[in-house]
């Protein structure tokens, strides 16, 4: 059982991700975590994310911060230190309406962190870090 | 991959997604169905297992596509 810390920005949680290239090597992402991100797609990616996409699926209506019909696919994704790898839905969109933080290129929405048994925010001596465990409960 | 297969693909998933039945084939929530050329071609219990099915039979990502089972919704961004 592994829980992996992820050192938090001033004003947001992200996390980092590898994504599988056609090629078999691994494309490396910082992603925003976004909890408010709901529904059954994980990530929302930049266009640049299309060369990662291993299948397509219908695309999808969205609201909120991001609006309209938007394409999606199926990416795999991988975080060595939890031993996890597995296909997730990707919403494909220009990102610049998001506004995010610098070299953060996407988001990890609700359904991606409930792949995990816990996941959350921490406060620690090197500051506040974001975590995803799976282990089902915090150390003693 | 015509213009046709691609909207007869889309047809089968919102029909697929909506009823849970494709001409007279039953599906249940949590299965994923690929798709390729207007045919149902694999149906699995994850998402991994369907795209590998269908990229056996068609390397190309472009062609095809893999649907989760779940009534359709709309994603939210806060």
């Amino acid at each position: 059982m592994t829980t992996l810390f992820f050192p938090s920005l001033v004003d947001a949680e992200v996390i980092e991700v590898e994504l599988l290239k056609l090629d078999g090597n691994f494309r490396s992402l910082r992603l925003l975590v976004d909890s408010g991100f709901t529904g059954t797609n994980s990530l929302v990616l930049s266009e640049s994310a299309v060369e990662l996409l291993r299948a397509a699926l219908p695309a999808t209506h969205t609201s909120g911060a991001l609006q309209g019909l938007k394409d999606r696919g199926w990416v795999t994704c991988r975080i060595a230190g939890l031993n996890f790898q597995a296909a997730q839905i990707a919403i494909i969109t220009d990102t610049s309406s998001l506004s995010l933080p610098p070299d953060v290129e996407g988001l990890a929405g609700l359904t991606f962190l409930r792949q995990f048994a816990r996941w959350g925010g921490e406060r620690t001596e090197n500051g506040w870090q974001f975590y995803l465990s799976d282990a089902p409960e915090l150390p003693a | 991959m015509t213009t046709s297969d691609q909207e007869r693909n889309l047809r089968i998933a919102e029909a697929v997604c909506r009823d849970f039945e494709w001409e007279g084939r039953k599906f249940r929530e949590g299965q994923c169905v690929a798709l390729l050329d207007g045919e149902i071609v694999a149906v699995a219990d994850n998402p991994d297992d369907a795209i590998a099915a269908l990229r056996a039979l068609d390397p190309n990502p472009k062609h095809g596509m893999v649907i989760p089972i779940t009534p359709p919704s709309v994603a939210v961004i806060r």
